[in-house]
């Protein structure tokens, strides 16, 4: 935001006072506060001409994305000009990110006299980032997949409104020779793989992850 | 796959991947490498 304030700031002492909340203001017409949490913002101002200045007014820290906000900007009263006050909103961008899958190159299909009875799905870090898990077929169902190339064309895309800064994404791949319902006592065979808390065990039995 | 999505800027990015699992050991039988693309947008 960069409202253009006068006059008479060319002192350089007489900054404005930017803050914004998630929660509207309060108050009359030139005095509206924030009863809720707000953050104050570091402005800085540069000469446009004349008695001019322009100020922009930055978060030290990222604000939320896909967020609706409100601002209060406040100029003090100076030698030669009035307290003024304006408030407003806006709303930070909302972040997707979207996971495609073209194809997977089975190097060893885990089976030495036929094709591989396979399961392909994926695991996030936020947990269950991705509006689906599965990338081929299903715990229930396997695909038939020697070695080589297959098309597999699927995307992932985020359940919440706006995706963290930070994702982890597993593939793992399950041979059904293996059964993962019976792993480790655990129902959900990834809890023995990874933890997006504490990083887990990472060595799996007879299942390859690419990282 | 780690992902730092301060990486990718702007309104659309995309960057493609490929990602093989890990190697045949202690007992594991299946090894696939994944091809694919990420996309970040912001709107």
């Amino acid at each position: 935001m960069s409202p253009r304030l006068s006059p008479e700031r060319a002192a350089g002492l007489l900054s404005p006072v930017v803050s914004v909340s998630t929660t509207a203001p309060e108050g009359a017409e030139g005095s509206h506060r924030f009863t809720g949490q707000s953050a104050r913002l570091v402005v800085q101002g540069t000469p446009t001409g004349g008695t001019l200045w322009r100020y922009s007014a930055a978060s030290n820290t990222p604000l939320a994305r896909g967020t609706r906000y409100w601002f209060i900007a406040e100029a003090p009263e100076g030698p030669n000009s009035r307290y003024n006050q304006v408030t407003g909103e806006f709303r930070t961008l909302a972040q997707r990110v979207t996971i495609t899958i073209s194809d997977i190159h089975i190097v060893s299909d885990g089976d030495a006299e036929s094709a591989g009875d396979l399961w392909f799905t994926a695991r996030s870090c936020p947990r269950l980032l991705f509006e689906q898990d599965d990338l081929v077929e299903s715990f229930s169902e396997r695909v038939q997949w020697s070695e080589g190339r297959h098309a597999v064309n699927r995307e992932l895309t985020i359940s919440e409104p706006s995706a963290p800064d930070r994702v982890r994404l597993l593939i793992v791949g399950i041979d059904d020779d293996y059964n993962p319902g019976s792993g480790y006592g655990s129902r959900d065979p990834f809890q023995v793989f990874f933890s997006c808390d504490t990083g887990g065990n990472l060595s799996p039995y007879k299942t390859a992850k690419a990282e | 796959m780690d992902l730092d999505l301060t990486r990718y800027p702007g309104a659309k990015a995309t960057e493609q991947f490929v990602r093989r699992s890990q190697p045949l050991r202690n007992g594991s039988t299946l090894m696939f490498e994944v091809r694919g693309y990420v996309t970040v947008t912001r709107e």
